[in-house]
């Protein structure tokens, strides 16, 4: 689309300034969300923008004060990005975990992730070429699907600092979610991704990741969430852990 | 033995403990304490307005931008993350696009607008805490050691509004020279503050 992109990296001034147009911001927010000393710079950058702006204080004037307050009471507050705990979020940023980014997404966007998956499920079950598995493909893809369509399917996707994407779509009705992944660095020989649902109920392990190539996975069916619950993907022997090796490689809210 | 009051707080020339009352302030305001936002008011109010008036001018609206933004304060405030700066320098980032936003609606209304310059000192109602006057001394100072281009872009975007290829334009420099002036001279600006 453009040539010779110009580095990101150089955009992180004017986005601390937000000295940028709506959409340069949001790309660059991915590049954050997938580089690994840009959120420092970009804090660090940020405290001196904001001493700018907290240089020149002024006294308001009464009044404002009764109106912002009364407008407070009457206003409903956003639930956070991350249940649980407070103060977990700033272990988990030290353990250097990658977050995710941004909310969960609408449910069009819904409609074609579910597309993409269950031609993933067709895929597979062709590449395995083998009929006595295709019934059992068969009952997985329907579970896929009833989560994939349920009204409530929310979709959210996650970039682990060490590379690829884990894409996970969600439905409480149903109480279940499907995980795909793609582009996941590979491991080692007897090496596996495992899932985890973590949060105030406990670590649970929640399945493997089974990789179809080039870092890709078929999609997994997770359930039994409990309320406050984060998936995490993990590396751990091929066979799957009692308990999960941290830092995970990545951990998604579920709220 | 009487019991110890606790000692009234005051301003100390460390920053930290007003940086962490107001983080322990926004991590109550998270959780629905309407007293804790009633003091994270009394502690950002000043700051928040004095720089929606820099950024927006108009004092009417510079009002109206600080409502909005200590309203987004009060909304998001379970979205504040201690790990990732200051509770000062988030509440600031949320006034700035506040007021970013509302002279971008303007400027898109009415076809353009003239040039901004860096308000001169006619706030006389001055900051009441030490802190804060030490602070602008410092930022003032910090903005001179900066070069001329630089100065002028950061000034032009952040209490301008404007994006940095409206700096380019109104500096008469490429737009990658605006960006990477901006970029310099915040990193400058981050050293001279002591900013970790």
């Amino acid at each position: 689309m453009r040539a010779a992109r110009p580095d990101p990296h150089l955009l992180a001034g004017a986005y601390a300034l937000d000295a940028v147009e709506e959409p340069e911001r949001r790309e660059f927010e991915r590049h954050l969300s997938r580089c690994g000393t840009c959120p420092l710079e970009v804090a660090a950058m940020r405290e001196a923008a904001a001493r700018m702006g907290a240089a020149d204080a002024v006294r308001p004037p009464a009044r404002l004060r009764a109106a912002v307050l009364a407008a407070a009471a009457r206003t409903a507050q956003a639930r956070p990005l991350l249940p649980g705990r407070a103060g977990t979020r700033g272990i988990r940023q030290m353990l250097g975990i990658r977050e995710m980014r941004g909310g969960w997404r609408r449910p069009a966007v819904v409609v074609m992730a579910c597309a993409v998956i269950s031609a993933l499920i067709v895929l597979a079950v062709v590449a395995s070429g083998m009929r006595s598995r295709l019934q059992q493909a068969e009952r997985h893809a329907s579970e896929v699907a009833a989560v994939l369509s349920a009204p409530d399917a929310r979709m959210r996707t996650a970039w682990p600092r060490s590379g690829g994407k884990v894409t996970v779509v969600l439905s409480h009705r149903m109480d279940a979610l499907v995980v795909t992944a793609a582009r996941l660095p590979p491991l080692p020989r007897g090496r596996a991704y495992e899932l985890w649902l973590m949060g105030p109920a406990g670590d649970r392990p929640a399945g493997m990741l089974r990789m179809s190539g080039r870092g890709a996975s078929g999609p997994a069916m997770v359930s039994g969430l409990a309320p406050g619950d984060s998936l995490a993907v993990t590396v751990e022997p091929a066979g799957g852990a009692a308990r999960p090796a941290m830092p995970p490689v990545v951990l998604i809210s579920l709220s | 033995m009487m019991p110890v009051e606790p000692a009234p707080e005051q301003a100390r020339p460390g920053r930290q403990p007003a940086a962490d009352a107001l983080a322990g302030l926004l991590a109550r305001v998270a959780r629905g304490d309407h007293g804790a936002f009633a003091a994270l008011y009394d502690r950002v109010a000043g700051q928040v307005l004095g720089l929606a008036r820099a950024v927006v001018r108009d004092p009417q609206q510079a009002e109206e931008v600080m409502q909005e933004a200590l309203l987004d304060v009060w909304r998001t405030a379970s979205r504040f993350d201690p790990a990732a700066g200051s509770a000062t320098g988030w509440v600031m980032m949320l006034a700035h696009r506040r007021a970013v936003d509302r002279v971008r609606a303007e400027q898109r209304a009415a076809g353009g607008r003239a040039a901004a310059q860096r308000p001169a000192a006619e706030y006389d109602e001055v900051a009441e805490e030490a802190l804060a006057r030490l602070d602008r001394d410092r930022v003032r100072r910090c903005l001179g050691s900066l070069t001329e281009l630089q100065r002028e872009a950061l000034t032009l975007a952040y209490y301008g509004g404007y994006t940095y290829r409206e700096v380019a334009g109104l500096l008469g420099v490429a737009v990658g020279t605006a960006k990477t002036r901006l970029r310099d001279g915040l990193i400058r600006l981050r050293d001279c503050l002591g900013v970790e």
